[in-house]
This record gives structure tokens, sequence and C-alpha cells, in this order.
């Protein structure tokens, strides 16, 4: 498998080259563009086998989608028989695309809207933020990202890596993905009069030593610049 | 420098670096992330009266945030809703910037904010937006939706109002129509700025109320009940 | 006239100098700046006169779209006018030759020389598309024509097939054949969100970019306070 990332920093795009027999996982609804003949196999994300595996992927797809807005199903791409393939695909905001390579030992934490697309034999696990961060609609559900494989995450805005050792304060929705080395608690900007008026919304105060990957807009953002615009 | 503008043009992110007991005022919610040090105030700037009068015309929030390091340095980091560039105006004492409301995102203590608009024949009559005047000393930052282009004005220029970001203030400025009645309503052109002077006018690429009008198809529609 | 790109590629702004007296056609709505001296005018792309002229406000109000074109001129002395779309992106040019026509997505047009002719009365293809909400415009004759993307651009040489997503068309040279279809099984449209494609066959180019404004305006749209009507 090959892959190349165009159109970065700010509307990237991934061009996947697939062996015979390769199958690459995107987000429903990102694919761009493909080569003729491609083989495709809708299904619900998740890792859990069987039947009742597949209830509680459908339900956690579910709370997904309600919750924190993302798609049901993802597409599974492969070429057809004895042939290459190719996949484009691209998230619906802005971005950027970055793409990791997981070893078995990496594992990381990524926040829902994250997820793009991934190959290999990498589990996705469903991890919801708490009650607070069901109520602000943001940080509401993270995935647990691990194994061997690639991982393509996409991001709104610019990403920026930030080393953490002590502690750091990222506004909710400005996090797009920290290594399992952190910890953290979700608070509201200070007292509650903070909360309300500073337009801050919920922050996340990490703690530990370890990786942070913050992006530099938020949809939150993007609805709350448009909104006094719009007619009515 | 204690601040580095990030990512520029795409989406831009201004990282400061504040020394112990230093402080930077922004827009509400534009605090990306900050180190445990740092002190959020919230409060009406320029008193309840100048906040007020903006919160009237702009349906902005009232409140602006004012970030300081405590205890040592502390680090700050603040970006804008709209995805473009940030740009920092270094002001001499007494000089101005005016800038267009949803386009200030942030400045330091020292700079003076004062609200100006022209009534029904104002600026950005109807569009939600406002100028405001920034005077130093002190540095204020701007932010845009899209990239920004600098025009030195010589002479006279015309800007289509959804793309004004900030211009100096010895430019002198008005407003017009472009073309007929006809192009009024069907044109899609609107009311311009017409500039005349000497001075640097700063243009954002992208409009927004053009986007609000591509969005506003995908709204979800009130139900009556 | 000519046109020349600045602030790409995520919110490239197009400049168009003009000689004397030369003139310019844009999309409505697209002007960013221009000298003083340039002179704006509006007119309908069908027929002239009263007639056309109200034959086009029905039409424009009857399909909800903006189909007006402004002429700009640049009265007695070279002037320049820029333009922009309403979307973040790039924009591309391309040079017409007679006899290779360009078909473009409508939201992509953004300017031309006015040795381009643009037809939008186009049934044929409308209809493949129906249901989507794209409006598609052909471009002929001769000369520059500056087209838009939301998003990047990419320019693709297809020699055999190539399958997009239709929301990431940008235009392609009439010398391609195309087939839309849905994209695998029932159950997959259904699901995969997927929607239409767009198989292209034969050899031409095409220009894609890579975001959907349909799944941006869902995406951010859902989002939003709601509208009364």
């Amino acid at each position: 498998m090959q892959c190349t990332i165009e159109c970065n920093p700010a509307y990237a795009m991934a061009t996947v080259d697939l062996e015979p027999g390769e199958t690459v996982t995107v987000e429903a609804g990102s694919m761009v563009g493909m080569s003729d003949g491609m083989q495709i196999k809708t299904t619900i994300g998740g890792t859990r086998t069987g039947f009742f595996g597949f209830l509680i992927n459908f339900a956690l797809a579910f709370l997904r989608k309600f919750i924190g807005g993302e798609t049901l199903f993802v597409n599974a791409y492969t070429p057809p028989a004895g042939q290459r393939g190719r996949l484009m695909f691209a998230p619906a905001l802005a971005g950027d695309i970055i793409h990791y390579k997981l070893d078995g030992q990496r594992r990381l934490m990524v926040q829902g809207s994250g997820y793009l697309a991934s190959a290999g034999n990498v589990l996705v696990r469903t991890k919801f933020g708490g009650m607070k961060s069901l109520f602000s609609g943001e940080g509401a559900f993270w995935l647990e990202v691990s194994g061997t494989g690639d991982l393509w995450v996409n991001c709104y805005g610019a990403i920026h890596e930030i080393e953490v050792d002590g502690r750091f304060i990222v506004d909710t929705g400005h996090v797009l993905a920290f290594e399992t080395g952190l910890t953290y608690a979700i608070k509201g900007a200070g007292g509650l009069k903070q909360t309300l008026l500073s337009g801050e919304g919920l922050t996340m105060h990490f703690s530990g030593k370890g990786k942070l990957f913050i992006q530099s807009r938020t949809v939150g953002g993007l609805v709350h610049w448009i909104a006094p615009r719009l007619p009515a | 420098m204690p601040y580095e503008i990030k990512s520029s043009p795409d989406f831009a992110i201004i990282d400061y670096q504040l020394a112990d007991g230093e402080s930077v005022v922004a827009e509400a919610g534009a605090m990306v992330c900050m180190s445990p040090g740092v002190q959020m105030k919230t409060e009406a700037r320029g008193g309840l009266l100048a906040a007020a009068k903006r919160k009237l015309l702009g349906g902005e929030s009232i409140f602006q945030n004012t970030f300081t390091a405590t205890g040592g340095p502390g680090r700050v980091m603040l970006a804008p809703g709209a995805p473009g560039d940030i740009i920092a105006f270094p002001l001499e004492p007494g000089r101005s910037l005016f800038v267009q409301s949803s386009a200030y995102l942030a400045a330091t203590p020292d700079v003076t904010l004062d609200t100006k608009w022209g009534g029904a024949k104002g600026f950005f009559s109807g569009m939600g937006m406002f100028l405001l005047k920034a005077t130093g000393p002190g540095t204020v930052f701007v932010c845009s939706y899209g990239g920004i282009f600098q025009k030195q004005c010589v002479g006279e220029y015309l800007v289509d109002t959804d793309h004004i970001v900030a211009f100096a203030d010895s430019v002198q400025y008005g407003i017009t129509k472009v073309g007929g009645i006809k192009s009024l309503f069907f044109g899609g052109e609107g009311l311009v700025a017409r500039f005349s002077g000497q001075g640097m006018i700063y243009v954002q690429t992208r409009g927004p109320g053009g986007l609000a009008s591509f969005l506003h198809a995908y709204r979800p529609v009130k139900s009556s009940n | 006239m000519q046109f020349r790109k600045e602030l790409g590629p995520a919110y490239t702004l197009c400049i168009c100098h003009l000689d004397p007296n030369e003139q310019v056609m844009a999309e409505s709505g697209a002007m960013v700046t221009q000298d003083a001296h340039v002179q704006m005018q509006t007119s309908a792309t069908q027929g002239k006169g009263v007639g056309g002229f109200l034959k086009a406000i029905g039409r424009s109000m009857f399909l909800g779209e903006s189909f007006f074109r402004n002429t700009f001129t640049a009265v007695n002395a070279p002037g320049e006018v820029s333009f922009a779309p309403a979307l973040p992106g790039d924009i591309v040019t391309y040079e017409l030759v007679p006899g290779k026509d360009l078909i473009i997505q409508q939201t992509s047009y953004l300017a031309s020389t006015t040795s381009v002719e643009i037809q939008t009365k186009w049934g044929g293809f409308k209809s493949m598309f129906s249901g989507e909400g794209a409006f598609w415009i052909r471009a002929y004759g001769q000369g520059p024509v500056a087209l838009t993307a939301f998003g990047g651009i990419k320019e693709v040489d297809v020699d055999g097939a190539f399958v997009i997503d239709t929301g990431h068309i940008v235009a392609f040279e009439s010398t391609l054949s195309y087939q839309v279809k849905r994209v695998g099984s029932w159950f997959s449209t259904f699901f995969s969100a997927e929607g239409l494609v767009c198989r292209f066959s034969g050899k031409g180019k095409l220009f894609m970019q890579t975001r959907n404004p349909l799944e941006f305006g869902r995406n951010v749209g859902s989002k939003l306070p709601p509208r009364s009507n």
C-alpha cells in the first residue's frame, strides 16, 4: 500500500494505491474518487464480533451518530480480484490529514470527529467522554486506537503538537488526539459566571507526560462566528 | 517578541508567551489552550455602556477575557472561529486602526478600543457588523476569513463591504452603490466601500456573507408548533 | 486581459488586469475589490431586451439560482478588479479553444473573457444529476475562464476510466463520456452516504475539488440555529 497526501495543510486529500487483496476502510461519505471496478462493503464501525457484538457495535454507532454527529457507517474498499486499485478520500471539513503507522505499541485517543480511515489490524474502541461532554456536544466521544496498521486522522484547521510534562489546559473542541500516557479531567472555564460568559465552554485539564495534538479550529467556533450573519 | 503567529495563512493561531504578570485580552471563545499558571478573568471591556453598544449592533458577546500569567511565565494560544489568517498590528501612541468588528481577535491591555458606527447609512448597515477603532500604544491582533490582501490606497478604490478587515486612520471612506438599481437587486454586489487618500487597506479574500448564504439552505427548519 | 492568482492555495483571490476599455464577465457577487474607474453592468444570460430580462427573472425565481453575471469595463484607462467565490479554496484558469468545450459545475464558474460563451440551459446533463442540486453550464469559444473549487484543485488526465463522487466535480472537457451511477449495492448507497458517483471514460481533463460542498453544508448546517422558512 502506498499513500500520498496532497493539498495539505488546508484541504488535504489522501490517495492510497492498493495491491491486490488489500483493503482500506474509510468513513462513509469521504470517498472522492477511485479507479474503476473497486469493490465496496458497507459496515458499521466497531471491533466486536458475533451477533451480540453486532448489536453492541450498532448501539455504539447509533449513540455516536446522535451525540457526536459522526456517521454510523464505514466503507471497506478492495480492488477487483487480482488487480491493483486506487482510492482518494478526504474529510468534510477543511484541514489536514495525518497518516499514523501503528506498531502495536502506540495507543492513541482520538476525538470522535477525527477518525477518517484505517487499514490492517487496527482496533478502534469507542469511549464516551462523560456526562459533562454529552451536554457540551464537544468531546462527547473518543476513539481509543491501537494495534498494527495504518490510521488516517483528519483535523479541522492546522495541527499543533504539544509536549505535556506536568499540567496543561485545552479547550475541548481543540483537542484532536493524545497519547494514553496523559490523563485528563473535564472542567468548566472557571466559576459558573466564567463558564457562561467567557464563551470558552468546557476545558480538558491534562496531567502526566506525553504528546498532545491540538487543531487550530473547531466547528463550534465556526458556528458561533457565522451565526450572527445568518438571515432569520 | 512574546508572540508567534503559527499555521499562517491557512488556520492561523497566536502562540503567546506571557511573562510573569503580563496580560493579553481576547474575544470570548478565543482560547485554545493555556498553561496552568495563566488566570482568566471575564469582564465587559470598556465598561458596560460601551459593551452594550457593541452587543446591540453586532450580536457579539459583550465579554472579553483577560489572560494573565501568575506565579511565573505562562503560555496561551488564541484562535478565531473563522478559517483564515491573523496579523499583528503594533500601533504608535495616538495612531489608530479601524477594524471590522468580527475581525478583532485580541490586543495588549494598553490598546484603547472604541466603537464607531454611522447609523442607518452606516458602514455595514444591516449586516450585523460595525467598525472598531483601536488606538495605540499597544498591539492589536486582527483575524480574517480567508487570506489577507494588502492594498496601498493611492486615489480611489472600491471594496465589497463583506471583505473589509481593517484600514489605516489616514484613509477616507464612504459607502456607495455599484452599478444601477438593477445591479443592486440582481447583481449581487450590493453596497461597496469607497476608499480614498493614502494609507493601507486590508482585504480578506473571502466574505462571511457569502458563506452565510451558502449555509442558510442547510439549516434545520423551525417547526411550527 | 489577464487573470492572476494570489494568496493561494487555501483562499485564492483572482485578480483581473484589464487594458483600457477591455471587459471581463464574472459571477454575480464575486467582486472583492476594483479600481474606482472600472464600471459594472449586470446582464442576464438569456436573450436581450425586456423580454429576455423577464424570462431570466422567471427562471431565476423558479430555480432559486443566481445566474446573473456582471460585466466589468476599465473605462479609458487600464484597471484591476478582483474576484472570489463564497467558499474557501483554490482557483484554476483554463484556456478554452474552439471545438473543445468545458462543462462546469455552476457554482465553480467565477469569471471569463467576453469571447467565451456560456450556455446555461442544458437539460440533458441536469436531469442526470437531479436531486443533487447541482446545475451545469457549458463554456465554449476562445479565451481564459477562471474556475473555483471548494478546497484544493486536482487535475486528472483521464485515459480509460475514472470514478468520482459527483460533489467533487469542478469541470471536465467535453471529450469525456460520463455515466452517473450508484456506488456498490442498494444497501451500500442507502447507508454508505456516498450518494451518486460519475464514471468518466475516454480521454480528457477532469478538474476535481478536494472538499464536497454538500458534505460540508450538511455537517455544519445541522449545527446552526434553525431558520423560519
